[in-house]
């Protein structure tokens, strides 16, 4: 077994920064010192996993089961950038009352177990990370104290997690009954040897796995925990399950949709053809009608969910696979942002999230409600910014490899989405104040969404770096 | 690092400038902003002069600067990146250098005006977009520079935005340009369709194979009907006289130096693909002809100082798409280049003498100023001598250049040359007249000023007066890069001139001579005729009162001249009306049918919420969808392996 401690080193750093993080959060009363280490700690990470990205050599550790693939590297760069701003978000909304400074052991945890998710080349490794990732979340979803529905949303999350985890491992233990193996590259092998005959039983494995992943991924009819998750938990939780939660679930689903499932009956794919059109309708329609902003971003993640699964159908083609993570790129940076908004204007409790809070933004705090609009403008994919170019990346890999009928599909809706993303803006700039107070300051989150405004645009102007950053080197997709 | 590459940071000062006092603007004292934004265009004039010599020394005259690459996907992909050529260079120095003078005199013009920063973020923007529709070495970017200039032209015109007619006029630029901006993005459709590439200098290369074809015909009758758009040309002129609702300064460098001239730099920069087709080139230069024309004879007998710069501007505009029209690119540019100067020079006047009488703006109530301002007088008195072409200023060189191009042209066949020569000799000759009519009224004769004008009436500072020195030798000299080629050194045509298919007749020395001799005669005839219509008049004009008006007295001609032959009220029956009654009826359909017939039914709101209402919050209902999606799942995988 050899363990290539460079290639693990940036979720271990995590791993070691959770750990100190616990037992320094006893020795203080504030929850800062802790957060100023974590951030620390994914920085430093960040570097780490920065290093490995210019290598030309195939990098992975214990085995073949933790692959540094430059896909695992995108994805892990995303998990670090999402969590280090999620972090910024956090450092004056924990002391703002959500109290506790075991949030940020259990964040940096979480990240550690989407890494290992994103990087995981057997489906054990995959499901160990998964549990990682969602125990903590499950946790984080209920701090806010005193509230019941933060409560409710961590116990629902739970159980519902728990529910899709079945899926998940009765896929897995159906793989291994058809196959005998756990680590991808084994699996393939079996599936494309001439005398291999469970294909019937495979191909239900994959249905059973793709329920389980879908679940995480929110793909309609596994998405309705979200929207109710995504309103109790406070909102820099909300902010990271939409980014980094979803950045690992799809990490997981790519790799599993370019290698194993080319192999299995075309009927999965078809499948994921009818969630991926389920998840854009629902997703769009949904957000309509919602009064409460924290619940309209939460079917906007949906929706966003539905566009990365129409390139995840193309996943086995290179544009597919590149449309996959610059779409979460812009993603991340632009939900990270809208949510930190949200997260300002807020009550102290994290209570109040409805459209009129927005009211008036453009006079009273018109940096803030610029930054906003930027947002929305980029999530409802509006050129130049980064959104608009995620949209054009999906819709020429969807359509090279022939989802013509689902590419229209996600342009129409993309229409729906811009009318509740600009109402949101007409309601910043054209409504009168309703709120005396205008919510509150603070600088930490001020940098986070400089940092994501920034992003928004640069990515819009120049996409052509980090597109052509993915196809430097070895291959995408380690293809053992 | 050569350079010539530094250039490609001009753009990018400028936008800075904007951002910062856009975004910063208000926390600035008044010089700063000024301060700023003059310093960014004037680092803009820095950089381009060290692309122009950069460039001399080059044997190869072009240098191409990618910048990086915005899309790309399967075979498809787009580069942005700049050129710097002769023709870009021009351009460059031209628009930073004569936008520098008309920062600096904004910064005294602008004086005490609460938009101060607004003012100068909205002019640093402007001066950004429009390099990079100069240096842009494709369509695309072009186009985003084209667009750019037109966002901040709608800006500057509506600057001051809270009177109706400001708000109004600029509404007009931004809506007739759309319909030029549709002809640029069919062209594009079309290049793409055709060459399969954006890039200009490819599809320069390429347009020669297919010459005489429908298809570039079709491309070059596209990309003028962007340039009339943009250049104020028939039939969508009408935009500019409302455009001069702006503040001057912003009309100087706007509307009449460096934006309007860019779909003349269009056809310049596309020459090969305009050179390869006869049928668009002799329809640019019958459009510029016409134009000429029209918007000189409209120039007669306007009343405000700055609507007869206006309509002057379009018919200057028309001798430039004349010469690019028969295939004259050089000489387009070369009169772009001493329009530019003694056009600002002409603006900035009457933007003095309107900040002098405290916003005047009637000539009817001017006359006799040039006693009192003294700069501002003799200044414009040297513009007016340039624009109506007289001799060894540089109006006359460049106009003259147009002239003998246009009568020797050899790319528009019969007839076509004689006629489109007659027409701007014409031209001429109403231009010198209207433009002598124009000084006349404002600088010499009687005073006719209202009491308040008269006592608000000083010089302007030296920050106003000393850019309009400045042009005024510029309005004099830049001639003479130009001066007649069969008998003299010509600097610029070797310097801009780019090798296409269009050619020329060779005539007779005497020919070329006689040829000089009428553009001179045409100007000197029309001022001629100026000072015999409104310079001899001295002593009747007494009892000429300020309330009087020409058109009241004024035949048939005079009305429609007045009326620039009525295109405004025609399209407002035309468009405006049917658009209203138009927007009107869909307003009706959309209540009375489609509303009410959804209410009735499903409308969106409803199944949104149905959508929603699956949302029960129950987790045992959540946990039962999940069930019945994966017991799906399942089905869909035996199906297929029952059907397989």
């Amino acid at each position: 077994m050899d363990i290539n401690w460079l290639v693990i080193s940036p979720p271990l750093v995590l791993l070691i920064t959770a750990s100190v993080g616990v037992l320094m959060g006893l020795s203080f009363r504030s929850t800062r010192p802790v957060a100023l280490l974590s951030l620390l700690g994914v920085l430093v990470a960040l570097v780490l996993n920065a290093q490995l990205f210019g290598r030309s050599e195939p990098l992975s550790a214990f085995g073949l089961r933790y692959q540094a693939d430059t896909s695992a590297l995108a994805f892990n760069t995303l998990i670090l950038l999402g969590t280090a701003l999620v972090l910024l978000v956090s450092f004056d909304a924990l002391e703002r009352g959500l109290g506790g400074s075991e949030y940020y052991p259990l964040m940096l945890l979480s990240a550690t177990g989407g890494m290992v998710m994103a990087a995981a080349g057997d489906f054990i490794t995959l499901l160990l990370g998964l549990e990682i990732l969602s125990l903590a979340v499950y946790v984080l979803s209920a701090w806010r104290p005193n509230a019941r529905e933060s409560e409710e949303a961590g116990m629902k999350y739970f159980l519902l997690g728990a529910f899709a985890s079945a899926f998940l491992i009765y896929g897995i233990a159906l793989m291994y009954g058809a196959t005998g193996h756990f680590t991808y590259a084994r699996v393939v092998e079996q599936l494309q040897a001439q005398a291999f005959t469970q294909t019937a039983l495979a191909t239900l494995a994959g249905a059973f796995i793709l329920g389980g992943l879908a679940f995480k991924a929110a793909f309609a009819p596994f998405h309705q925990w979200s929207p109710d998750v995504y309103t109790g938990a406070p909102t820099p939780v909300t902010a990271f399950m939409s980014v980094v939660v979803k950045a690992a679930a799809f990490a997981a689903l790519l790799r599993v949709f370019a290698l194993v499932y080319p192999n299995l009956n075309g009927a999965l794919t078809q499948a994921l053809v009818v969630l991926v059109a389920l998840t854009l309708i629902i997703g769009n329609l949904a957000a309509l009608t919602q009064r409460s902003v924290k619940r309209l971003l939460a079917y906007s993640a949906v929706a966003h969910a539905g566009y990365l699964g129409l390139a995840l159908l193309a996943a086995d083609t290179d544009g597919g696979a590149r449309a996959v993570i610059w779409y979460l790129t812009a993603y991340t940076f632009m939900n990270v942002g809208a949510f930190a908004v949200l997260s300002l204007l807020t009550d102290r409790n994290d209570r109040g999230d409805d459209v009129e809070r927005f009211a008036g933004l453009g006079k009273t705090r018109p940096y803030l409600a610029f930054a906003m609009t930027l947002f929305l403008l980029s999530l409802a994919g509006i050129p130049p910014l980064a959104g608009f170019i995620g949209k054009i990346f999906v819709f020429q890999a969807a359509l090279q490899a022939g989802y013509t009928v689902l590419a229209i599909i996600a342009i129409l809706t993309s229409v729906v989405a811009a009318f509740y993303y600009v109402r949101l803006i007409s309601v910043i700039y054209f409504r009168e104040p309703e709120y005396a107070e205008v919510g509150s300051k603070s600088a930490m989150t001020g940098v986070a969404i400089a940092v994501a405004a920034l992003a928004t645009v640069a990515l819009g102007v120049v996409p052509g770096w980090w597109y052509g950053l993915l196809g430097v080197g070895r291959q995408l997709l380690a293809g053992f | 690092m050569t350079l010539v590459s530094v250039a490609a940071a001009a753009p990018f000062v400028a936008l800075l400038g904007a951002l910062i006092n856009g975004v910063f603007g208000k926390r600035l004292r008044e010089p700063l902003p000024s301060a700023i934004a003059a310093t960014a265009v004037g680092t803009g004039f820095v950089l381009s002069l060290l692309a122009f010599f950069g460039l001399a020394a080059l044997p190869e005259r072009t240098a191409r600067i990618p910048l990086w690459s915005y899309l790309q996907g399967g075979a498809f992909s787009l580069e942005l990146g700049f050129v710097i050529d002769p023709l870009s260079v021009t351009l460059m120095l031209i628009i930073t250098g004569v936008g520098l003078l008309i920062h600096v005199y904004s910064a005294g013009y602008m004086h005490h005006d609460p938009g101060y920063s607004r003012y100068f973020a909205g002019l640093n923007l402007f001066v950004a977009a429009m390099l990079i529709l100069v240096m842009a070495d494709s369509f695309f970017l072009m186009f985003l520079g084209w667009e750019g200039v037109g966002v901040c032209s709608y800006l500057l015109i509506g600057f001051w935005y809270a009177y109706k007619e400001n708000a109004d006029g600029a509404r007009k630029a931004f809506i007739v340009n759309r319909v030029g901006d549709v002809g640029f993005l069919l062209g594009m459709f079309l290049t793409v369709r055709t060459f399969g590439t954006l890039d200009i200098a490819e599809v320069n290369a390429a347009a020669p194979l297919l010459a005489g074809s429908a298809v570039v015909t079709v491309l070059g009758l596209l990309y003028l009907l962007a340039a009339c758009g943009k250049s104020a040309q028939l039939p969508l002129h009408t935009w500019l006289p409302d455009a001069m609702a702006g503040p001057t300064p912003v009309s100087a460098l706007i509307h009449a130096a460096t934006m309007v001239t860019a779909g003349v730099y269009l056809i310049a920069r596309t020459a090969p693909l305009f050179a390869s087709t006869p049928g668009a080139s002799a329809a640019v230069a019958w459009v510029g002809a016409l134009t000429a024309l029209l918007a000189a004879f409209a120039a007669l007998s306007q009343q405000d100082i700055k609507k007869i710069l206006a309509y002057s501007t379009i018919s200057q505009l028309g001798f430039m798409f004349a010469a690019v029209g028969v295939g004259a690119y050089w000489v387009g540019i070369f009169h772009v280049l001493t329009h530019a100067f003694f056009k600002a020079l002409l603006f900035l006047g009457a933007g003095s003498v309107i900040h002098a009488l405290g916003g005047e703006q009637d000539i009817r109530k001017m006359g006799g100023l040039g006693k009192h301002m003294k700069v501002t007088g003799t200044t414009s008195l040297i513009a007016v001598l340039a624009i109506s072409g007289v001799p060894f200023l540089s109006g006359f060189f460049s106009k003259d250049a147009i002239l003998a191009h246009v009568y020797t042209s050899e790319l528009i066949g019969g007839y076509g040359p004689l006629a489109l020569y007659g027409i701007l000799l014409l031209t001429a000759v109403m231009t010198a007249f209207y433009m002598f009519r124009w000084y006349y009224r404002v600088f010499a004769g009687q005073e006719r000023l209202t009491a308040s004008a008269r006592s608000h009436l000083h010089e302007s500072p030296r920050v106003m007066s000393v850019p309009l020195i400045i042009l005024a030798v510029l309005s004099v000299v830049s001639g003479y890069l130009g001066l007649p080629e069969f008998a003299f050194p010509n600097l610029i045509s070797g310097w801009l001139e780019t090798p296409t298919a269009a050619t020329f007749r060779h005539p007779p020395l005497t020919t070329e001579w006689l040829l000089i001799g009428l553009s001179t005669t045409a100007a000197l005839l029309g001022l001629g005729l100026g000072y015999l219509r409104y310079g001899r008049r001295r002593e009747s004009t007494k009892t000429e009162t300020p309330t009087e008006t020409t058109t009241a007295r004024a035949g048939v001609l005079g009305r429609a001249s007045g009326s620039a032959l009525g295109f405004d009220a025609a399209y407002q029956l035309l468009f405006v009306r049917s658009g209203e009654r138009l927007a009107q009826g869909f307003r009706d359909v959309d209540e009375d049918v489609v509303e009410s017939g959804l209410r009735g039914a499903v409308n969106a709101d409803e199944l949104g919420r149905s959508v929603a209402q699956v949302q029960s919050g129950f987790v045992r209902v959540y946990a039962l969808l999940m069930l019945v999606g994966l017991a799906a799942l399942v089905l869909v995988v035996a199906l297929a392996r029952v059907g397989a």
